[in-house]
């Protein structure tokens, strides 16, 4: 048994050292970088410029704010006429040039914004003293006007038209990351949480070897390998009855999901469809991990309530019935993810390394759901109300839960909601793992382990207090 | 001195049943709030203590209601006490109610794995007794059917042969003799007294006091959730007849 308890512990630890290098490299980029905080966002217009003719120069002075530019944007307008000619557009620190954009003003649609892209990102820019400098070599009545602000002026920001000074701003954008700095230190945190890791483990195993006491984590681990075999038992009794009696069997699993996909594409892709990138995996991957979550609770609910005849007969540790429900729709999950990764193929999505790091949100929402259903379950046996309560609630989450419709048609004001609701981080992060090829940035990961160990620990700590009176409800 | 496997300490048990049945949220939060929440206390066991050496059958006789099956139930870990403390040594199997876990659509053998896994069995256990329980049972023609299919008897039949196929440390026993027709009820009471023999502590409860005391070393008279006799079995079913006939009368 000792040997076994060592070899489970450093398991674990060995796991952990696997799982932070893999991240690290996985992540890649999202770690290092994140969307900038202190972007420049393009004002409202309410003026233009002159034409910008042949001869013209127009530069336009700011301090910046991002750290990282990946690109800028500026809007022209033509007058609604047709226009010849090239325009170009610089972006310059001090006389070097950062960024050149030569248009065919022909092509410039009417009030269009232009953006200009850098090839890699322009490093180490934040708190500069930058220009866009604009000039084109058009006849007059051909060519276009840049957009301007007399209301919405930045400060610390000149207008110069031929080298004269003008009142007002021209209406620009600036766009790009920064660096997140806790990513400097990233080993020395993962190195720290290891280090702490292996002294909870070593101290753990000490105890238990010297003096025979189990804490917590030996305990749970003499758990598994006590009752791992009835978990086990519990879950394929689960699929061989749910499957028992029909045609097609565990095939249903795999068709579920999809054909719930079905249904709400036909009837939802004309609305959503423009907005979203590839909407049926959109779509898919919020059906497949929603159909868990309310699978999982459903089951759990009725876990302790439904095997009431089992608990009053024979002592078995009560929080193994939520456990194997949980277990159960775990395996329904990873069959669902087939549909889910084929549908993606056939839609075009490519795969990145950053589909791995969906794993690790699968594992947040499983931990969350398993969390919710022990509460559930436990609840349920006080008052069984609340299995119709559940229902409902079920609902309306469903429809608060970006699932069939993008986050963000959901107005300002209400976006509050949808950033408290841990299925919307769960999902939304999955979907960029999946369907945008990258990782969410580091904090994301943070959130959703927070919110999975919260609905975890509630729902032990609920469940621990109230199992000695089960059997007396039940 | 041998040694104890079984302690029950000064042990209560108490349930609270609600005056009228309340089932629903409203009403718990209506009669919390207005502090009508009133439970009707009902003392099963009134500060029993016992214990049991390794080895012995300790009988339990009682009228309905007198704490017998609480009893078992607190020992076998089903229930907590609310006051008091029971000690129990070495590896228990309860026969409370036979086939507890089973599921009407599995297959016979599939069945026998669960109920095992239920009972605590491990894996390698199972399987190396599978065969035998399959013996016991005499139910091998039947054993890849769903156990929908099977009659009662065939079902108590598998349900005990499962149970009983271990050499547990604590048997606890609550009226399953009559399992079957009458032959198997034979074998299974050899198999029972073979049991007690290897050397299992038994708890045994009943309301034959022929069995009882022809099986059993001790025997505990509960009367209303106390200890009325704890003695030789012989003469604490003595003294029971002698009250059942008084009040017959």
């Amino acid at each position: 048994m000792e040997n076994k308890i060592k070899k489970v512990l450093s398991c674990i630890l060995i796991l952990y050292a696997v799982l932070a290098v893999a991240f690290y490299y996985l992540a890649g980029e999202q770690l290092k970088y994140k969307e900038a905080v202190e972007k420049i966002a393009m004002p409202e217009a309410d003026s233009v410029t002159d034409e910008i003719v042949k001869g013209m120069d127009v530069r336009q002075e700011f301090v910046n704010t991002v750290d990282r530019i990946e690109s800028a944007t500026l809007v022209f307008t033509k007058f609604y006429r047709e226009g010849s000619g090239n325009l170009v557009i610089d972006l310059l620190e001090g006389d070097r040039v950062l960024m050149r954009e030569i248009l065919n003003i022909d092509e410039i649609p009417e009030q269009g914004s232009v953006v200009l892209r850098a090839d890699r990102p322009i490093e180490d820019m934040k708190g500069k003293r930058l220009s866009f400098r604009l000039y084109s070599n058009a006849e007059e009545n051909r060519s276009l006007a840049a957009m301007m602000t007399k209301e919405n002026v930045l400060s610390d920001s000149r207008l110069y038209v031929n080298g004269e000074p003008c009142e007002g701003m021209l209406c620009f954008s600036v766009d790009g990351t920064q660096i997140i700095h806790a990513n400097r230190y990233y080993w020395f945190i993962a190195l720290g949480v290891g280090l702490i890791l292996a002294a909870i483990l070593y101290s753990s195993y000490r105890s238990y070897v010297r003096n025979n006491r189990a804490n917590y984590l030996i305990r749970s681990i003499l758990a598994v390998f006590q009752y791992s075999f009835l978990i086990s038992q519990l879950v394929s009794r689960d699929f061989k009855s749910k499957y028992k009696r029909s045609v097609l069997g565990v095939f249903w699993s795999f068709l579920n999901p999809l054909l719930t996909m079905i249904v709400q594409f036909l009837v939802f892709s004309t609305f959503f469809k423009a907005d979203t990138k590839n909407y049926p995996v959109y779509l898919l991957s919020g059906v497949v991990c929603f159909n868990f979550f309310k699978e999982t609770t459903d089951m759990c609910l009725s876990s302790i309530s439904g095997n009431a005849n089992l608990i009053n007969k024979v002592y078995i540790p009560k929080y193994i019935f939520p456990m194997a429900k949980t277990m159960s729709s775990t395996i329904n999950l990873g069959i669902s993810l087939i549909p889910l990764l084929l549908v993606s193929l056939l839609m075009g999505v490519t795969f990145h390394k950053s589909l791995l790091l969906m794993f690790y949100f699968l594992a947040c929402l499983i931990v969350f759901s398993l969390g919710f259903g022990l509460l559930l379950s436990a609840f349920m046996v006080f008052f069984r109300d609340i299995q119709f309560l559940w229902g409902v609630i079920v609902q309306i989450w469903q429809y608060a839960t970006p699932i069939f419709y993008p986050a963000e048609i959901v107005p300002e004001r209400f976006r509050f909601i949808i950033r408290l609701n841990p299925l919307y981080h769960f999902i939304g992060n999955l979907r960029k793992c999946l369907i945008d090829g990258i990782s969410p940035e580091p904090m994301a990961y943070i959130y959703c382990l927070v919110f999975a160990l919260a609905s975890l620990l509630a729902g032990l700590f609920v469940f621990k207090k109230t199992q000695d009176k089960f059997t007396l409800y039940l | 001195m041998a040694k104890k496997m079984i302690e029950v300490k000064d042990v209560s048990m108490k349930f609270k049943m609600s005056s009228e049945p309340i089932n629903s949220l409203k009403e718990i939060f209506t009669s919390a709030l207005s502090g009508k929440l009133q439970y009707n206390e009902f003392l099963a066991l009134d500060h029993v203590s016992f214990s049991l050496e390794k080895g012995k059958t300790l009988g339990l006789i009682g009228r309905n209601g007198a704490g017998k099956s609480t009893t078992l139930k607190l020992i076998s870990g089903i229930l907590k006490p609310t006051e008091g403390t029971i000690i129990t040594r070495g590896n228990i199997v309860p026969m409370l109610e036979l086939g507890a876990g089973f599921d009407l659509e599995l297959t016979g053998k599939e069945n026998i794995y669960l109920n095992g896994a239920i009972l605590g069995y491990s894996k390698e256990y199972l399987e190396s007794k599978y065969e035998e329980i399959v013996d016991f049972a005499e139910i091998r023609e039947f054993i890849d059917m769903p156990i929908r299919n099977y009659s009662s008897g065939m079902m108590a039949r598998l349900a005990f042969s499962i149970a009983s196929v271990v050499n547990p440390e604590i048997l606890i026993v609550d009226e399953i003799l009559s399992v079957g027709d009458a032959a198997f009820q034979e074998k299974s009471l050899n198999r029972m007294k073979e049991l007690m023999s290897g050397g299992a502590t038994v708890l045994f409860v009943s309301h034959n006091l022929e069995k009882i005391e022809e099986m059993c070393d001790v025997v505990l008279w509960l009367d209303h959730g106390k200890v009325r006799m704890i003695s030789d079995a012989k003469e604490v079913c003595r003294s029971y007849k002698k009250e059942q006939g008084l009040k017959k009368k």
